[in-house]
């Protein structure tokens, strides 16, 4: 039995009478990526936003390996080691690609305001390490070329990227993707299942994904949790869901007769 | 000579105010409206401080500094940690109170006279003084914003939701962009004070609040090297403006001048680029390519 890199206990959330998330509980195991996955309005956001500390749960716990970090604030959060993409890309939009990066990098650099605004040895030997990391991984998602252009100016399918890059840049454990494949062709979304697992490799990391594309969910997700409406339909395997009564009525509704 | 060595001066001081403005509007995002009152407390603190104790004139710009970054810190405290418009609100309101406090305060401040009699720059002292502290502020500054503290003031500007998801503590961040403009704007004040030799209400209005904004708008928001440009053409501009037959035209002309940029460079002169020399040669590069091919044609 490995050990659960994000467990969510009982964990609810309601806006005034709307049960956002009733009753979800998910075990996410360390190196496994696992799949959220449901229709319209279901409430796999609000679960990221849960996890991400955005907004607090009504009850229940929620785990990072060992550490409880139900209330805690969004920032701190990153620091336990959770990084997240969003639905609608959120970058920093009028800043160049690399200091997108270098911003993300800012936990592991640690100088003060004296040794940054001094340019002391610390401020140059932090910097130059911090910088090299960011280049490394420019390359190796092909980004390169556009490390000076302002983030917000490149082509949609590359803005992703440089988020999901941005997120690794914070040295997580576990990386929410909050549709990563929205408004990506069949081609493109087969390259992102094929980046996702080489960074789940690469850099040891737990990934959970909420996408609307079955075919990216049932390729690379070891196992995924169904909701609609807040509840929690099943838990299992891609397999197991696609034959799962319960979800085909989810998703294709049901005959009232 | 004397005359333009004095608006030099004051060019030189007003740098100081805008580049701190600079950093809490143009690189945070957060507006303010009464930075004139943070040179104020600069201004009146240095007077009084150099007057009663006795102290050299750099005692009392650290003494103004020190004052004026502990008020701003005090009211960003509960301010800044509110989304919306409140921040800046409050910065109106400690603007118009820092004014008022000034006028009728009279046993500290000396009232609407003003606050005089006190040891001040004699002559040409006051160029030794503002030049090289202008310049340690550029170079600093310039350090700070491209360190990791100044790309997370960016950051925060850019997307705070995304600034929170890298761990960046925006409250903090916050806190430290007040911080800094309102240490420039106290330094800035003080030198003021001890240039004119004489501090009264009148020199920190809430014109010269919307000033200090402006510029560094016109400069282009998020950009140093804007914030520079902007405060050598906007200080200096109603002293230009004084003479010929622009008297009375002069206001009219300075609103103009700023109506035009905003219609024709919306992101400012300098946009958020800063000033390189690599960039300047490509620029020529490039200028020079296209005239070439103009020529060709």
């Amino acid at each position: 039995m490995s050990t659960v890199a994000l467990g969510l206990y009982n964990v609810c959330k309601s806006f005034g009478g709307l049960k956002a998330s009733n009753n979800i509980n998910i075990e996410v195991l360390e190196h496994e990526i696992y799949g959220i996955i449901g229709p319209n309005g279901a409430g796999k956001t609000t679960l990221f936003n849960l996890i991400t500390g955005v907004i607090a749960p009504t009850s229940g716990t929620i785990r990072i390996y060992d550490k409880d970090i139900t209330n805690l604030a969004p920032d701190k959060i990153c620091g336990v080691g959770i990084a997240r993409t969003f639905q609608n890309i959120r970058l920093f939009n009028a800043v160049s690609v690399l200091e997108n990066l270098m911003i993300a990098c800012q936990q592991t650099i640690h100088y003060s305001a004296l040794d940054g605004c001094l340019r002391t040895p610390r401020f140059r030997r932090e910097e130059k390490a911090a910088q090299e990391k960011c280049m490394a991984i420019l390359e190796k998602f092909n980004l390169l070329q556009y490390k000076d252009v302002a983030a917000g100016k490149l082509p949609y399918g590359s803005q992703r990227r440089v988020e999901i890059m941005r997120a690794i840049m914070t040295n997580p454990r576990v990386v929410l993707l909050d549709e990563p494949a929205a408004g990506m062709n069949e081609e493109e979304t087969a390259t992102l299942a094929e980046m996702i697992r080489m960074l789940q490799k690469e850099y040891n990391l737990t990934i959970v994904v909420i996408d609307h594309h079955m075919d990216l969910i049932m390729e690379i997700c070891d196992r995924l949790t169904v909701i609609n409406f807040g509840e929690q339909l099943m838990t299992g395997t891609p397999e197991q869901a696609q034959s799962d009564q319960k979800v085909i009525d989810a998703y294709l509704g049901v005959d009232d007769e | 000579m004397t005359y333009w060595l004095g608006v030099l001066v004051q060019t030189c001081i007003y740098m100081i105010a805008i580049i701190g403005v600079s950093i809490l509007s143009g690189f945070c995002g957060l507006f303010t409206l009464g930075h004139a009152g943070f040179m104020a407390i600069g201004a009146y603190t240095s007077a009084i401080v150099v007057n009663t104790f006795d102290v050299p004139i750099f005692v009392g710009l650290l003494a103004g500094m020190l004052l004026s970054t502990l008020l701003g810190l005090l009211i960003g405290a509960p301010t800044l940690r509110i989304n919306g418009d409140y921040f800046i609100i409050a910065t109106m309101g400690i603007g118009e109170a820092i004014y008022l406090l000034s006028q009728y305060l009279i046993p500290v401040t000396g009232g609407p006279y003003g606050y005089m009699d006190f040891h001040s720059f004699r002559g040409m002292e006051a160029l030794f003084y503002v030049v090289p502290i202008l310049i340690v502020v550029i170079v600093v500054t310039y350090f700070f914003i491209k360190s990791k503290h100044g790309r997370n003031i960016v950051a925060l500007r850019e997307n705070e939701m995304a600034a929170l998801t890298v761990g960046i503590n925006v409250y903090r961040y916050k806190m430290i962009s007040m911080g800094y403009s309102c240490a420039l704007c106290g330094l800035a004040g003080g030198l003021l004070a001890h240039y004119m030799t004489n501090v009264n209400p009148a020199m920190f209005t809430s014109t010269k609040s919307n000033d200090l904004v402006i510029a560094v708008v016109l400069g282009g928001r998020g950009s140093l090297t804007g914030a520079i440009i902007a405060a050598m053409i906007l200080t200096p501009l109603p002293e230009l403006l004084r003479f010929s037959s622009a008297q009375e035209w002069r206001l009219i002309m300075y609103g103009l001048t700023i109506v035009l940029v905003i219609l024709f460079r919306p992101t400012g002169l300098y946009g958020d680029r800063e000033f390189s020399i690599s960039g300047l040669a490509k620029w020529i590069k490039r200028h020079s390519q296209r005239l070439m091919k103009r020529g060709e044609n």
